[in-house]
């Protein structure tokens, strides 16, 4: 592993200089003899019994609530110390792990259930679903100990000796005005025009799509049989195709022009680079940000793993390839048999191949393409689905942890997310185990209510404080909880089926580039997320009974209550994400101040500044005042770099500003567009400027208020006319 | 010492008087003591730096009376031109650049100072020398469309050459022969001093697109990147009598100042190699 970590630190200097080693005192093994190997060795010995010590001592609850605020006070303090310091991180993950396990020793040693059928069949499920969420939580810091920060590589300056490059856009359904602008902005890629080709992979075989391609001056590649769905259509295309390297973009990501300016000088400095991977940006609000409001002011669903999570990985040399917004080595691609077709998510599947030939992978956190997020939950939910099913999938059937070619490193970053999709039917459990008590009287856990907060608390709220700060730039904290129960109905089943009959089911396209007209509930996406809150709302009617009437322990009651009103909150959030809200633009548009001229009626060239911009339509400011008048028509000139003149009509004039509406625009006009819009290489650079930092006490307010505006929602559904997707 | 840019074209209508004219008010703009040169019969630099139009019912007596011409009217054809009565113009002129006007004149001055000019070419080049103020920075000289004497005059003396070309197909077929035309008439110009601009640039012509690219694919790093926009603004500001007070607010205002950026810098280059040399 060492050996692991010197090779990240030396490339990602970026000079590739073998033989580091020979560097003398670089190579300390042996040198420090017998008696220091004695004296490390006794160090470690003392250190694990005080470890061992801490965790396992047991304590009485007032005492272990005094040890658990004092500790919880302490990291508190740390914390605020330095907050970007990742020693310090280090630490509050050794902190929060000892705390855990702490609370994991105390459960296993003292509050299983021994007898009683019920007792020990809930216990049971609840002590696995809190076993699969420490080792989550172990994966977790593993993974985000320390993020790499790779930079670019430079190319050699004669662009004669740069690579030959092949992009494919590969679709299926998609309609050609989610396709075209991405071929447009890959036509666009900045390199030399004999050593770039651009391919639309067609499995629907459409004739738009040839013409389209012999219009604009791209390859086009049809397929009959579309079995394999996108693997296939890759691996098809792979055999014909000759390139150095294949970049590969789906059919709604529009490259930058940088995208291989910043990718492809990994692969030419080291032979040994399979694969380079940049982040999945996108544009337009997901389900999540759009039906909650979040939008670019805190992180979405996709930032932990593309922000954190792949930077983490990449330091074990263990970054996945994503599918889409990627560069791959042709020669190594097709050692390891094409694209991977064995399950539906080829994309990790085929790194996993490359990386146990030995091939490096890298991951530049740069956002080198924009695309289209899933419009509706619905959908997003039958993305992720896929994604689920996929990666349990490869772990049934080409384990991380088994088999050749891997390190440590990298099987345990490999497992970490594969396993992530496991977390559905654990979710369920959590959210349903209070009901075993309040409804059944099943003992899931034996101890007083108090002993076992006094050992739970300082647990969740250790874990909270450390995600916070290791994560809270990519994901806010408890949003987690809202993403995996939002999910967790719809993947518990597939994920389950893949783990037991890894090879059954079949490829689902992802739908985008659609619009919701108008606002509703998607009665049916929330239906199993309302069953389970209204099942919790009875729990607490019990609970609460139950205290009242004095029937049972009111501490036990009242902590399974509280327990309730948790989840209920937590459903109540996930709920509020079905409330689907109206998407007002047909395109999304960017935010882009780019000089102008308006060429009015008049033959007058004003000049102007876009403000805003898309593919349908614009905002510009006129440097002059100019009466014009609604519905007249003109010319929009982008100036820097200069470009086809765009007709547009004006929709909307106040003071100096046009709105303008462009419609039947020419394939030149189009792409003049689509690289003013998307291809400049630092166009979502600043998307997250301005935006503040994780507070978890106010994240939870937040989430508290969706949450009671999701359950009313559900309650209130059945009596009002809603529309069910 | 100063530097002379010759704006000359193949072809007429490209534009080449009102460029001179505003690259003169943006170079004077820019800090730059600039002189702008009508190497051109027509006389119309004056009418495009603002200045009222020069009395032409002199011209049938001003062959026998050179004496008499009214002082606005003098210009590069008479002897009697100098820095003083130079000075003298700018202050009835009152305009913000100094201009030498090529003068209201009879043909047979003309063929006169053409023959002399043939004859020695060296006396006009001192003469015109003599008319540059000492501490100029540029001298813009006007020419004469296409291939005719004065604007070899003018490329004789030239350190910088702007060509203005229209984004039409048939500037492409101009451009090889225009180009030996310059390499007869200025041998001695270095081949990276010749710069081409696209004017009356018509962005909603797809046309026009394809020539500027062929034309940069052809003539890289000699074509300024960035072209003239036609606009009416100009013309319209010119009709007011608002020829030096183009609106900012107009795109090809912008153009200009491009332009005028871009020549201030080959300038000091030029300058830096004079130095050097």
């Amino acid at each position: 592993m060492g050996d692991q970590k010197s090779r990240v630190s030396r490339s990602s200097i970026g000079t590739a200089s073998a033989g580091r080693s020979d560097v003398p005192g670089v190579d300390t093994a042996g040198s420090t003899g017998f008696v220091g190997g004695l004296v490390k060795l006794l160090a470690l010995v003392l250190c694990g019994a005080c470890g061992w010590l801490v965790i396992a001592t047991p304590l009485a609850t007032d005492v272990q609530l005094m040890f658990g605020a004092g500790v919880y006070v302490c990291a508190q303090l740390l914390n605020r110390v330095r907050k970007r310091d990742r020693f310090i991180s280090l630490i509050l993950m050794g902190v929060s792990l000892a705390v855990s396990t702490r609370y994991l020793v105390f459960r296993l040693g003292t509050t299983l259930p021994e007898s009683g059928t019920l007792n020990l069949v809930f216990g049971g499920l609840l002590l696995m679903a809190e076993l699969y969420a420490f080792a989550m939580l172990l994966f977790g810091y593993f993974q985000s100990a320390w993020p790499l920060n790779r930079k670019p590589v430079s190319l050699p300056t004669d662009s004669s000796a740069w690579p030959t490059v092949d992009v494919f856009v590969p679709t299926y359904n998609e309609s050609l005005e989610v396709v075209g602008p991405t071929v447009l902005a890959a036509r666009a890629l900045d390199w030399p025009p004999d050593k770039l080709r651009v391919y639309i992979l067609d499995d629907g075989c459409r004739s738009e799509f040839r013409e389209f391609a012999e219009q604009v001056g791209v390859e086009y590649f049809e397929r009959v049989e579309s079995t394999h769905a996108k693997a296939g259509n890759i691996n098809k295309a792979l055999a014909r195709t000759e390139g150095d390297f294949i970049a590969i973009f789906d059919c709604d990501h529009l490259p930058a022009r940088t995208f291989l300016q910043a990718t492809v000088g990994w692969l030419v400095s080291d032979p040994k680079m399979a694969m380079v991977q940049t982040p999945h940006h996108f544009y337009s609000p997901d389900p999540f940000e759009r039906n909650l409001g979040t939008f670019r002011s805190q992180p979405n669903e996709g930032e932990l793993f593309y922000g954190l999570i792949q930077r983490g990985n990449d330091l074990w040399n263990a970054a996945f390839f994503c599918g889409s917004c990627a560069i791959i080595r042709r020669t190594m691609l097709l050692e390891v048999g094409g694209i991977a077709v064995e399950t539906v998510t080829e994309d990790a599947h085929t790194a996993l191949r490359l990386h146990r030939r030995g091939y490096d992978t890298a991951y530049i956190d740069l956002p080198q393409a924009a695309g289209l997020a899933t419009e509706k939950l619905a959908i997003h939910v039958g993305q992720r689905q896929r994604w689920a099913r996929g990666m349990v999938q490869i772990f049934r059937l080409d384990n991380p942890l088994l088999g050749r070619g891997l390190s440590l490193g990298q099987r345990l970053c490999y497992a970490a997310g594969m396993m992530h999709f496991l977390h559905a039917v654990p979710r369920i459990i959590f959210l349903t185990a209070p009901l075993s008590y309040l409804f059944f009287d099943a003992q899931i856990i034996v101890g007083a209510p108090g002993l076992v907060l006094a050992y739970a608390l300082p647990h969740l709220l250790h874990c909270t404080l450390t995600n916070s700060r290791i994560q809270g730039r990519f994901r806010f904290s408890f949003w987690s909880e809202v993403y995996e129960i939002a999910l967790a109905p719809y993947i518990a089943l597939p994920t389950t089926l893949a783990l037991i009959a890894p090879k059954i089911g079949s490829f689902n396209v992802t739908a985008k580039g659609g619009r919701i007209e108008s606002g509703y509930f998607d009665r049916k996406i929330a239906l199993p997320h309302s069953i389970l809150a209204v099942l919790n709302l009875a729990g607490v009617a019990v609970g609460v009974t139950q205290m009242v009437t004095g029937a049972r322990h009111a501490d036990v009651s009242a902590f399974n209550v509280g327990w309730c009103v948790y989840n209920l909150l937590m459903l109540g959030a996930a709920i509020s994400v079905a409330r689907e809200s109206k998407q007002v633009r047909e395109v999304p548009r960017v935010n882009a101040t780019l000089p102008a001229a308006v060429r009015l009626p008049s033959g007058h060239q004003v000049r102007a500044t876009t403000s805003d911009l898309s593919l349908s339509g614009a905002m510009v400011s006129l440097a002059q005042p100019r009466a014009v008048e609604i519905g007249s028509k003109l010319h929009l000139c982008l100036v820097e770099p200069l470009a086809h003149a765009i007709p547009a009509t004006v929709v909307g004039a106040t003071g100096n500003s046009l709105r303008l509406h462009f419609e039947a625009l020419t394939t030149d006009a189009n792409a003049a567009l689509v690289e003013a819009v998307f291809s400049r290489g630092d166009a979502w650079l600043g998307w997250t400027k301005g935006r503040k930092r994780d507070r978890p006490v106010l994240e939870f307010l937040k989430i508290v208020g969706h949450g009671v505006r999701g359950v009313w929602t559900a309650l209130s559904a059945p009596f009002r006319g809603g529309v069910a997707s | 010492m100063s530097c002379n840019v010759v704006v000359a074209a193949p072809q007429g209508g490209v534009g080449r008087t009102t460029i001179v004219a505003q690259l003169a008010l943006r170079i004077s703009a820019l800090g730059k003591r600039c002189l702008a040169m009508d190497f051109d019969p027509q006389n119309s630099l004056g009418l495009r730096l603002g200045e009222e139009p020069i009395a032409w019912v002199q011209r049938s007596t001003a062959a026998g009376r050179g004496n008499r011409i009214p002082l606005s009217a003098v210009g590069l054809v008479h002897p009697q031109l100098s820095q003083s009565v130079l000075a003298e113009q700018a202050r009835v002129r009152g305009g913000r650049v100094s201009h030498v006007a090529f003068g209201v004149h009879s043909c047979a001055e003309r063929w006169q100072m053409e023959a002399d000019m043939l004859v020695e070419f060296g006396g006009f080049r001192a003469r015109v020398a003599e008319l540059t103020p000492p501490k100029c920075d540029v001298v813009l000289i006007d020419t004469p469309a296409g291939q005719n004497i004065w604007a070899e005059a003018a490329l004789g003396l030239a350190d910088v050459v702007l060509v203005p070309l229209l984004a039409r197909a048939s500037t492409a077929a101009l451009l090889p022969g225009y180009e030996q035309y310059l390499q007869e008439v200025a041998p001695d110009l270095p081949a990276d001093r010749t710069f081409y601009v696209i004017s009356q640039w018509d962005p909603t012509r797809a046309l026009s697109h394809d020539v500027l690219e062929l034309l940069r694919s052809v003539r890289a790093p000699q074509m300024v990147a960035h072209p003239i926009f036609y606009d009416e603004a100009l013309e319209e500001s010119f009709a007011r009598g608002h020829a030096t007070s183009l609106d900012d607010a107009f795109q090809v205002a912008a153009d200009f100042d491009m332009l005028a950026k871009f020549l201030v810098e080959a300038t000091s280059v030029h300058e830096r190699r004079a130095a050097s040399a």
